[in-house]
Order: structure tokens, then sequence, then C-alpha cells
């Protein structure tokens, strides 16, 4: 690990000063910074630690209906706050399946966003990384790539964001609340994350030193509570990154979709809102052949970046397995497997 | 699973054959509840922490080391490389038993496979010799790697394994395979494989006056003590 210079600032605006600095990273709950360092990934010349910054682990319902969510509040402690659950669960799911359970209860709402991606070639620092060392190449670009993204890749990368918590968050329209040296912003979370192009190293909108200071649900994304779903395929059913995950909610009136609202996880560089496969959806009856439909909508520029073309079906499938489960309705308890296509409750359609 | 003890006792002792008997790990209690010690849980007064510095090649030469910068950096105590590594007291290569294998223990520049070492950083923290070996910043002359069982270029070794010949063969299997009234003809693929050591790769070791002893763990112990001595560095000490 580099020598760093380590500051612990008791205001945000200390903080986002000293956040300014070049070589300065915010440091919250480092589960993904700290295993970075000492993999010599990264190497900040300043850790700005944010994590005892006052104000920022709270849950706060807003006047408009609306839920704030602070930068700190954590991952553990966010899904299992009943009356956030039960507003929002497929948020919940997807918490509950991501990481660990020791993990969840460390990593904050703010990093989860801002982690980076899990690509074997990013980490190994012997490999080739344009999001490293811009302008390097691209090991994972032939390489061992059978889990790497299906849409909005570039050729300068071909890496996927592991969030789970950000594929129902941008399904909702959440918007990233943002503090910086000059002043504070919304960001809209759909236009928060940045796909590659030639520039795969600048992964966010957010300018150098901003500090994301809360995520924001607007208030009708409550309106979806009652199918709602978020659905994960892993290599192992718990503590792995999504192959591919779907979240779906639905607004079901007198019988036919009133809304819709899908979004794809693992499928590229930024959590993938389905527009067009909700348009598709949009006053149609809840069945089979419309799932299939949105299936088909949502992937219809999907082309395989390597050896995964498989993941193109299997996003399909999970995109109509998702809304198939959300149409039967969320269920009353957190399924025991959060997010697993085997944990009970398989509608029958 | 009703009739599992837990108890650092063996459930009885057994003559003969272990098949079909049950086995109990006699460890395993520690293990689980977390008591055991590892060779890495010892921290003699003093230690300081060897980081290995590895190639990121396959095949090759290291060309250049920036000894400087990882001698420079805070708490850095030596860098060895081929340059200045004390020399092995035996001939690598020599097979006094059939389980000695040739190691790559600083003798050259030479890069056989990937993650070999190629140089050690002392220092008086693990973090300090971890980013000094980092510091390196090897540069290499590259080879094509022979990493795949249908390269060109063919590798017949001296031996296999433990000393078994590269390759042996009995009766005429051409003549044998066309005369045959049964033929199986079939691609067999095996997935990547991981060495997953429940144990920490580790080793602690201490002087005590001339006596050297080692931490490590171990599937032979006397085997791990003679490879040791064979591959002393002079002066000779004794290994215990």
């Amino acid at each position: 690990m580099n020598r760093f210079e380590y500051a612990r600032p008791a205001t945000l605006a200390d903080a986002v000063m000293a956040g300014a600095v070049p070589g300065a990273a915010y440091l919250a709950a480092g589960t993904n910074l700290m295993d970075l360092m000492k993999g010599g990934v990264m190497r900040p010349g300043h850790l700005v630690d944010i994590s005892r910054l006052p104000g920022l682990d709270q849950i706060e319902k807003l006047s408009d209906g609306s839920v704030r969510i602070g930068a700190l509040v954590r991952n553990a402690d966010l899904a299992h706050d009943l009356d956030f659950a039960r507003r929002f669960p497929a948020v919940a799911e997807a918490l509950l399946s991501g990481a660990s359970a020791q993990l969840r209860n460390a990593a904050t709402a703010g990093g989860n966003l801002l982690q980076r991606t899990r690509c074997g070639y990013f980490y190994d620092t012997a490999s080739a990384c344009n999001k490293r060392d811009p302008g390097a190449g691209c090991d994972a670009v032939g390489g061992e790539n059978r889990l790497h993204a299906i849409l909005g890749w570039s050729e300068h990368c071909i890496a996927t964001h592991p969030s789970d918590f950000c594929v129902p968050l941008i399904a909702f329209d959440a918007v990233v609340e943002v503090e910086g040296a000059n002043g504070h912003r919304d960001i809209p979370l759909d236009g928060f994350h940045r796909l590659p192009g030639d520039t795969p190293q600048r992964e966010t909108v957010l300018e150098p030193g901003e500090l994301i200071t809360a995520v924001r649900l607007p208030a009708d994304a409550a309106g979806f509570a009652a199918h709602a779903r978020y659905l994960k395929i892993r290599e192992r059913t718990s503590y792995a990154f999504a192959v591919v995950s779907a979240a779906a909610a639905l607004r079901i009136e007198d019988g036919a979709i009133a809304q819709a609202r899908i979004a794809l996880g693992g499928v590229a560089l930024k959590p993938w809102r389905a527009r067009a496969a909700e348009a598709e959806l949009a006053g149609a009856r809840a069945d089979p052949a419309a799932f299939r439909r949105a299936a088909e909508a949502a992937l219809a520029d999907a082309r395989p970046s390597g050896d995964n073309e498989f993941k193109i079906e299997l996003a399909r499938r999970i995109v109509v397995r998702a809304l198939t489960l959300a149409a039967s309705g969320t269920p009353e308890r957190m399924p025991a497997l959060p997010a697993s296509p085997f944990s009970g409750a398989i509608a029958h359609v | 699973m009703s009739d599992t003890k837990l108890t650092q006792a063996p459930a009885h002792l057994r003559m003969g054959s272990s098949i079909g008997q049950p086995l109990t790990r006699r460890e395993g209690f520690l293990k689980v509840t977390g008591a055991a010690r590892y060779a890495a849980d010892n921290h003699p007064t003093g230690m300081v922490y060897a980081a290995l510095a590895v190639s990121s090649i396959a095949r090759g030469r290291v060309v250049s080391l920036d000894v400087a910068a990882a001698r420079a950096h805070p708490g850095v105590i030596e860098v060895m490389t081929p340059a200045n590594a004390p020399k092995l007291a035996m001939d690598q290569d020599a097979k006094l038993h059939p389980f000695m294998f040739r190691m790559e223990l600083l003798d050259n520049d030479v890069v056989r496979y990937a993650n070999q070492s190629i140089a050690v950083v002392i220092a008086d923290t693990l973090e300090a010799a971890t980013e000094g070996a980092i510091l390196l910043a090897p540069r290499y002359e590259t080879e094509p790697a022979r990493t795949g069982l249908d390269s060109d270029e063919s590798f017949v070794p001296q031996a296999v394994g433990a000393g078994a010949p590269a390759a042996e063969s009995h009766g005429d299997v051409a003549t044998g395979l066309a005369g045959a009234s049964v033929r199986i003809e079939a691609v067999y693929d095996t997935p990547a494989q991981y060495h997953n050591a429940m144990e920490p790769h580790a080793i602690v070791a201490e002087w005590d006056g001339d006596t050297l002893s080692i931490d490590t763990p171990s599937q032979g112990m006397a085997m791990a003590k003679d490879l040791r001595r064979n591959n002393r560095v002079s002066p000779y000490r004794a290994v215990r």
C-alpha cells in the first residue's frame, strides 16, 4: 500500500475542501477502496475519512413523500428498516442479495454507487486496463470475459458495474445528491454513471472533489410496492456478484399494467434502465407473451463483448422471470434467499 | 451427524484399514472455534517482514528492478535480488530424493513461470515490504510462454512427478488401434482449478544463536526440514 495522508474532517464543508486536493479519495466503509489500495490498483495520496461526518446516516421521509437515504446509511440498516422495506421492497431485496452479511453491515449507500468494476483485469495490475491506465489497452478484450458487458460497452472497456442496489434505484428514478466546491446539486442516477466510450477511466459525472451526501427516491416509487422484485443470477447463491440481474416493478390497475419499471444489472458499465421494455408493457395484460416482448425490447441492442453471448438470453429470461414474480405480487416476507430464483414463491404462468 | 462429537480425542483408534471408519480431525475443534494457532500468528519480538516481488510475465528475463526506489521507501530494510542474494549451498537441479523439485530462489534473472519470485523486500512492516515490492517496477524481456498442451514447441522434461519417466510406451499402439474392434475418440476439457489452502502460506523464521526455528504450514515436516537444510545459505547454520 502506498503512503498517504489521512484526514478526518469534522464538517461536510471541511470534507469537501479536503477532497478537492488532487489525488484525494473519500473513505467511507472502505469495503472496496481498501481492497483496491492493498492491491495497488488505487493509490490515493490523501484519504479523507467521511465515515464519522454527522447527519449523513439518516433515512428521512420528506414532506413530498420522497425518501432521502443519507450517504452513510449502511446497506443492512437500510434493508432492515421496516418502513423503507415495505415501501421499496425491490430495493431491500437487492441490498440483501449483495455481498455478505459482514459487508452489508459496513458498506454505505453512497459508497455503493461508487464501487469499482470487478473485472479481473482491472484488479490485476500486471494486465492492461484503460480504466487503471488510460491508453494502456484492455486485456479483457479477447481474454476471460464470459461475465463482461453485453450493453453499452466499447472496444476500450467491456467491464460491468457490479452494484445490486443501483438496479432498482435506477428503475425508480433515484436522484443523487452531491456536495462540491461549487455547492450542492442533484444528479438523476440514470445520468450519474458514464458508459466507457473512449474514456473508461471517467466512471461518473462527478467533478473532482464532489461528495455524494444522499440518494433520494421519489414518492411515486412507493406506488410499485405491491408488485416489485429484484432477481439475480449468480454462480453461487450468496456472496457473489450478478452474472445478470433485473429489477421489475409494476403498477397493475383493472388487470392491466398501468406502468412498468425494468432495469438490469451485470450487463453494462452502469445500471441499465430498460425504457423500451417498459413502453412495451404500458397498457398490456400481465401475461407471458407481454413479458417476453418486454425482454426482447430490453435486450434489443445487446451484443456479446466476448465469450458472453449466453448472457443475452439469460438476461431476457431473468427479465421475464422478474416480471412474472412481480406480477404475482411482492412476497409478504423477504425470501430466505433474497433475489434468488430458487427461493420458493415461483409463480405459475 | 448426531454422533459427531466435538472433542479433540479420536473417536477410536483404528488398526489396519481406514476404509469405512469415521475419521476424527484432531485439530478440528480448535479450527472451527477459531482457537487454532497458524504459522503466521507467531510474531516474535523484533520480527521484520518479507514480501515477494513476483513476475508478471510467464517466460523471459528480468532486465531491470528499481531497487533504489524500493530502498528509499520508509521502513524498507533490505532488497534481495539475484545480484545480492546469498548463494544456495547446493545445486538446485540435484535431485537428492524424488520429492525435491527445483525452486527459483533468486539464482538468476530468468523467468520460467508467471508469479515467479524475482526479488524479496524486507521491511519493518508488512505494508512497507509490500509497497517496496511494488516500487521495484520490474521491466522484462518477454519470450513466448508455453502455457498450453497444443504449443508447437514441445517440452520433454527429464522426469515428471516424483521422478517417473516423462514418456513410457508398451506394445505397438498404432497397430493395436488399427485392429481394434471398438475405438472411442473423445476430447476432454477440465475446468480451471485453483489451489485453495486453508492456511495462508507463510513462514516465520527466528534465529536463536546458530539455530534457525521455522514455523510454516507443511504436509511433511521431516522433508521440509531437509529441504531447508539443503537450501541453506552459507555459512551453515542448524535448522530445527
